[in-house]
């Protein structure tokens, strides 16, 4: 394949860093492409070649995630649709934006967001949402007119949420979706903090439901590459890597505590920060 | 046989009784065709694997019509709205991307 011609490393290599890389997102809310370009660029990869293996990772893994994390309840689809609506436009203005500012400028401010995000998320101590012993899930999820749901934690009690700040809510989404545009990610990193830290929505559920969100855009970001022809089969390893580790993160997620969860999400974000700092 | 995971009142048990979905039959082929074109068995794996990746393009798409179509069941207009507003704006967005690129 010319994948081994052109850097010198297997298909394999980078279907076990797509299957890692798409079982954090799924696990954390990222999209993952921000830890698997990186990834590729120093085993070798030149950028423009390993935008289509991040996005090509990031929709096979929402595609392979999203159906579990909708069965087990975890992902409020409601919530990501209405915030997805005003990220989407955010995304698009964004990327007519990015010819207008300094490449370096956006990156700063997007490693400062990513670290400012997992301090909020990493330092809070305590659980919001609590579980309610004897709560009935059909009757408290999914609810019509509203975004209000619950789900099942890791012991199998129900926990109720409430979504708070909504507007508040959408007017960062717009924002996380501009500076995803101009920085050509999915913006993730950033959608899950504003999910939980300010909308106070679990953060099990804002990962889960982020990854939905994240496999929109990354469909809409597959499909310009495919426009452009850049969807070869080089980019099967990356496809396959983000079916497995999708598959593998939605189904361990459910199994592990949201506290946990939260700070794994803080360190990964921390690296995140760090690694576009370096790259600004 | 298995509930629809979108109905409202789906439990939580409910997931371990469906154990293989699309995404899981898209990795198996995918498995199979990057071994075939890995060791050139066949060239026309290739075609597949572009075939492939061609779904992963359009399930959100298909995943939003199934929303779009249980919350219209649902009377939920302000979300049936939302999502509407999402495939527009994603299509506009990859469209207008495309366009502008070639």
């Amino acid at each position: 394949m010319d994948i081994v011609a052109t850097t010198g490393i297997g298909p394999l290599v980078v279907v076990v860093l797509a299957t890692v890389t798409a079982m954090l997102g799924a696990i954390g809310g990222l999209g993952g492409a921000v830890l698997l370009v990186p990834a590729l660029v120093l085993l070798g990869w030149s950028p423009v070649d390993a935008a289509p293996l991040g996005m090509a990772m990031v929709a096979a893994g929402s595609f392979a995630a999203v159906p579990a994390q909708a069965r087990s309840l975890t992902s409020n689809l409601r919530l990501g649709v209405v915030l997805e609506t005003s990220a989407s436009i955010g995304a698009a203005a964004g990327a007519v934006a990015s010819a207008l500012l300094a490449p370096r400028v956006l990156m700063m401010v997007l490693g400062v967001a990513s670290i400012v995000a997992a301090l909020a998320g990493g330092t809070r101590t305590g659980q919001r949402n609590l579980p309610v012993e004897g709560a009935n899930l059909a009757a408290l999820r999914d609810q019509p007119g509203t975004l209000a749901s619950a789900y099942v934690d890791q012991r199998g009690r129900v926990v109720p949420y409430q979504v708070r700040r909504v507007r508040i809510g959408m007017g960062l989404g717009w924002l996380a979706g501009a500076i995803a545009g101009m920085t050509g990610t999915s913006g993730g990193y950033l959608k899950t903090p504003i999910m939980s830290e300010v909308m106070h929505v679990p953060v099990k559920v804002a990962a889960a439901t982020t990854v939905f969100m994240a496999g929109v855009t990354a469909a809409v970001g597959l499909a310009v590459y495919a426009g452009q022809g850049r969807v070869t089969a080089a980019i099967a390893p990356a496809v396959l890597g983000g079916l497995m580790g999708g598959r593998i993160g939605a189904w361990l997620q459910p199994h592990l505590p949201a506290p946990i969860v939260r700070r794994a999400l803080s360190v990964v974000l921390i690296v995140i920060g760090i690694i576009v700092m370096i790259e600004a | 046989m298995t509930a629809n995971p979108l109905e409202p009142g789906a439990s939580p048990s409910e997931p371990s009784r469906r154990r293989v979905n699309a995404a899981d039959i898209v990795a198996a082929a995918m498995a199979v065709a990057v071994m075939l074109v890995w060791t050139d068995v066949a060239d026309m794996a290739a075609t597949v694997l572009v075939a492939l990746t061609g779904a992963l393009i359009i399930w959100p798409a298909g995943f939003l019509a199934v929303l779009i179509r249980r919350w219209g069941r649902q009377h939920d207009w302000r979300y049936v709205g939302s999502a509407v507003v999402l495939l527009v704006v994603a299509g506009l967005s990859a469209f207008g991307a495309i366009y502008f690129a070639q």
